[in-house]
């Protein structure tokens, strides 16, 4: 394998990245953990390109993000009762995400999402990540920042569906 | 538990049994599964960007490897840089909801002037502010830094990175130096509240800054005038002016205001200016159901008075004005301005079927076929005319008659025509006539008479006198009265009055009504 062929398996890991990220965080419910076992699966993807096949380097990256997430699920005995069904769907459902439209069409929405949370309030941005990072309760949030459980509910759809319009806005006025 | 309840709760805690198996319920639709897997992507995103804002480190890895991966990711943003830096966005408001016809969600205005009697609209610019327009409105997006509001509503929330945005009002400008506010433009003043951050307002040669909390109305004779604060301007909570302009008002008459009953407090500033300057006193005494709700201490003519009314349970409010002392009672106050703003209560104004003002058919010179009243009478030969209609003073529309003939006038006769299609008239809690009516009137409706005024009980004719003279003064007022809801057909109604004289040969006569259902 040559070196320009890892750049392009590398090139194909990260253009996928916004899936495959939450193909992790979907098993993991763990944002951060998701992106930790990303990188680690890249990294074994660029440790090991020789013995990938060169029609199918997204089938073992998510072969390798599945089984590091699943492990780390049973090492530190989180979320161990997985339901079955719903994992079966998920698994479906992400196989026809990280195909290459999607991937394409997903690349351009994290270019746009980055401009568009830019403009967001900072405590917005804030009540992001706290509740889906560090997965505080509205309840808590409202506390943090004084506010009522209702008004962080409403801060998170609201921008989210703020952000959604922005990047709509933003895709459809590309060049 | 809603659907997206349920998504956020699978990322970010454990589902119990129960909200595993509704969660494969709503995943079965293969619609559904699809939006449930892109909620985890958009959310996986979301996270990413706010972090890549607010985190200023990047942990370096040990691994070669590592280091390269993120070079590669710095070069996606720096081309994701380059690619925002050139790309160009058409400016202009979408319409992102709307519950206006002829206002379609998606349509873009730019440089155009929107106008509606009904509805609401929010707009978003592609600065991404937003603005809630509610009819009836007349409104000019001249560009994304600056709109006109002619008449009507609107509530306004700037995007951050939005630097400058002014709205220009009959009355005077807004400049926001913040966020968020609600501005209403009324007939003779405009009104601000402030939501969020900072607005100021210019007048011709004053200049005024609100902070939030603050509100004010400004006009540029008046300057500017402090308001009760409404958070909620836009909302069903409208702050509402229920009287504007003239009126004058005997002592003990009363203004009907009639409300719903989803407030709490009906709090009024009135503003009363006096055409003359007297020394006396008076209460503000509100009823409902004619038992007295509520009666304000004694005010003087210079005083500003405010009084808060509970309105729990209190269906048809009727705010009586009485002159404790110090005036004649036959005196006629002259209110020139008097504003009355609710908060937390929206005044239903109820459904005008005869407008102020409106066109009649009348007759005078000879007496009509004694069914002149009825509905299929047929009256297209009579001579017609806007109200106010009558003789004898200047100020009339429609003036009746030559000088000679007036002379001889004892009875007028009219009709209106008028259709009921859209109203529901079994839900009809009442219908209210304002009569201006010099001197006496006896009132049909569909043949049958709902009300008379100033005229003596028992059978009426042509020879009949109105019991006494209206003086002036007393003649400009319309009086109040009640009709049977149940005297309203759907589809065509026929009101008919005649007017009587006190006297033959009277110098004047005049006449006006109006009917609203509520």
């Amino acid at each position: 394998m040559s070196l320009s062929r890892n750049s392009e398996f590398l090139q194909i890991a990260f253009d996928s990245r916004p899936v495959l990220t939450a193909y992790a965080y979907s098993i993991l419910k763990d944002w951060g953990l998701a992106q930790d076992i990303f990188q680690d699966a890249v990294i074994s993807m660029n440790e090991k390109h020789s013995e990938i096949q060169a029609d199918s380097p997204l089938k073992w990256l998510k072969s390798v993000i599945r089984n590091k997430a699943i492990d780390h699920i049973r090492k530190n005995e989180r979320n161990k009762n997985r339901n079955e069904q719903l994992s079966i769907l998920l698994e479906e459902k992400f196989d026809q995400f990280l195909k290459n439209d999607s991937i394409q069409e997903y690349k351009e929405k994290e270019n746009a999402l980055q401009n568009c949370m830019a403009k967001l309030k900072p405590e917005s941005r804030n009540v992001i990540i706290d509740f889906y990072k560090t997965k505080l309760s509205c309840e808590k949030i409202g506390n943090l920042y004084k506010k009522s459980t209702n008004a962080i509910r409403l801060i998170l759809s609201r921008s989210r569906s703020d952000l959604r319009y922005c990047v709509k806005k933003q895709l459809e006025n590309q060049p | 538990m809603k659907k997206h309840d349920l998504y956020d709760k699978f990322l970010t805690d454990t589902l119990s049994e129960n909200e595993e198996k509704e969660l494969l319920e709503v995943l079965k639709d293969e619609k559904k599964a699809d939006s449930f897997t892109e909620y985890i992507i958009e959310t996986n995103m979301m996270v990413s960007a706010a972090e890549n804002i607010d985190s200023a480190t990047i942990q370096i890895s040990k691994s070669k490897s590592e280091i390269r991966s993120i070079v590669l990711i710095a070069a996606a943003m720096i081309t994701l840089g380059f690619i925002l830096f050139f790309t160009s966005f058409k400016d202009s408001f979408e319409v992102i909801s709307s519950d206006v016809v002829n206002v379609t969600e998606g349509s873009e205005f730019i440089d155009k002037r929107i106008e509606f009697t009904e509805g609401e609209i929010t707009l978003r610019s592609s600065n991404g502010d937003h603005i809630k327009v509610k009819g009836p409105v007349d409104l000019e997006l001249s560009s994304l830094e600056e709109i006109n509001l002619r008449k009507g509503v609107i509530s306004v929330k700037l995007s951050d990175s939005t630097d400058s945005f002014e709205v220009l009002t009959p009355h005077g400008s807004v400049k926001d130096l913040g966020t968020a506010f609600g501005l209403a433009v009324r007939e003779s003043f405009s009104e601000i509240h402030v939501y969020d951050g900072k607005v100021q307002v210019n007048l011709p040669n004053a200049i005024e800054t609100l902070i939030a909390g603050e509100s004010i109305a400004f006009s540029p004779s008046k300057k500017f005038s402090s308001i009760a604060y409404n958070k909620n301007l836009f909302k069903e909570e409208l702050a509402e002016t229920l009287f504007m302009g003239e009126r004058e008002l005997r002592p003990g008459e009363q203004m009907d205001l009639v409300l719903d009953t989803s407030g709490k407090i009906l709090k009024a500033d009135l503003k009363l200016e006096f055409s003359k300057e007297q020394d006396f006193k008076y209460r503000i005494i509100a009823y409902s159901n004619e038992k007295e709700v509520f009666k304000s201490k004694e005010f003087s003519a210079n005083d500003k008075p405010s009084i808060e009314i509970p309105t729990t349970a209190i269906k048809d409010l009727k705010i009586e004005m009485k002159v404790a002392h110090g005036l004649a009672a036959n005196s006629i106050l002259k209110i020139e301005n008097m504003s009355l703003i609710t908060e937390g209560v929206r005044p239903y104004e109820g459904e005008v079927l005869i407008a102020a003002g409106s066109e009649w058919k009348y007759i005078f010179e000879t007496k009509p076929d004694k069914n002149w009243m009825e509905q299929n009478f047929d009256s297209s030969t009579w001579l017609q005319g806007n109200a106010v209609l009558g003789f004898g003073d200047k100020d009339i529309s429609t003036k009746i008659g030559g000088y000679e003939l007036r002379k001889t006038v004892k009875n007028i006769y009219f009709r209106h025509e008028f259709e009921v299609n859209d109203l529901e008239i079994n839900s009809l809690k009442k219908m209210v006539a304002n009569l201006l009516a010099d001197d006496g009137a006896l009132v049909f409706l569909n043949g049958s008479e709902i009300f008379r005024y100033n005229l003596p009980d028992g059978l009426i004719d042509e020879d009949t006198h109105a019991l006494k003279v209206i003086s002036k003064g007393g003649e400009m007022i319309y009086k109040n009265f009640s009709i049977p809801t149940d005297s309203l057909k759907m589809g065509k109604n026929v009101l008919s009055v005649v007017l009587f004289q006190r006297r033959g040969k009277s110098s004047d006569m005049r006449f006006d009504l109006q009917i609203k259902a509520y």
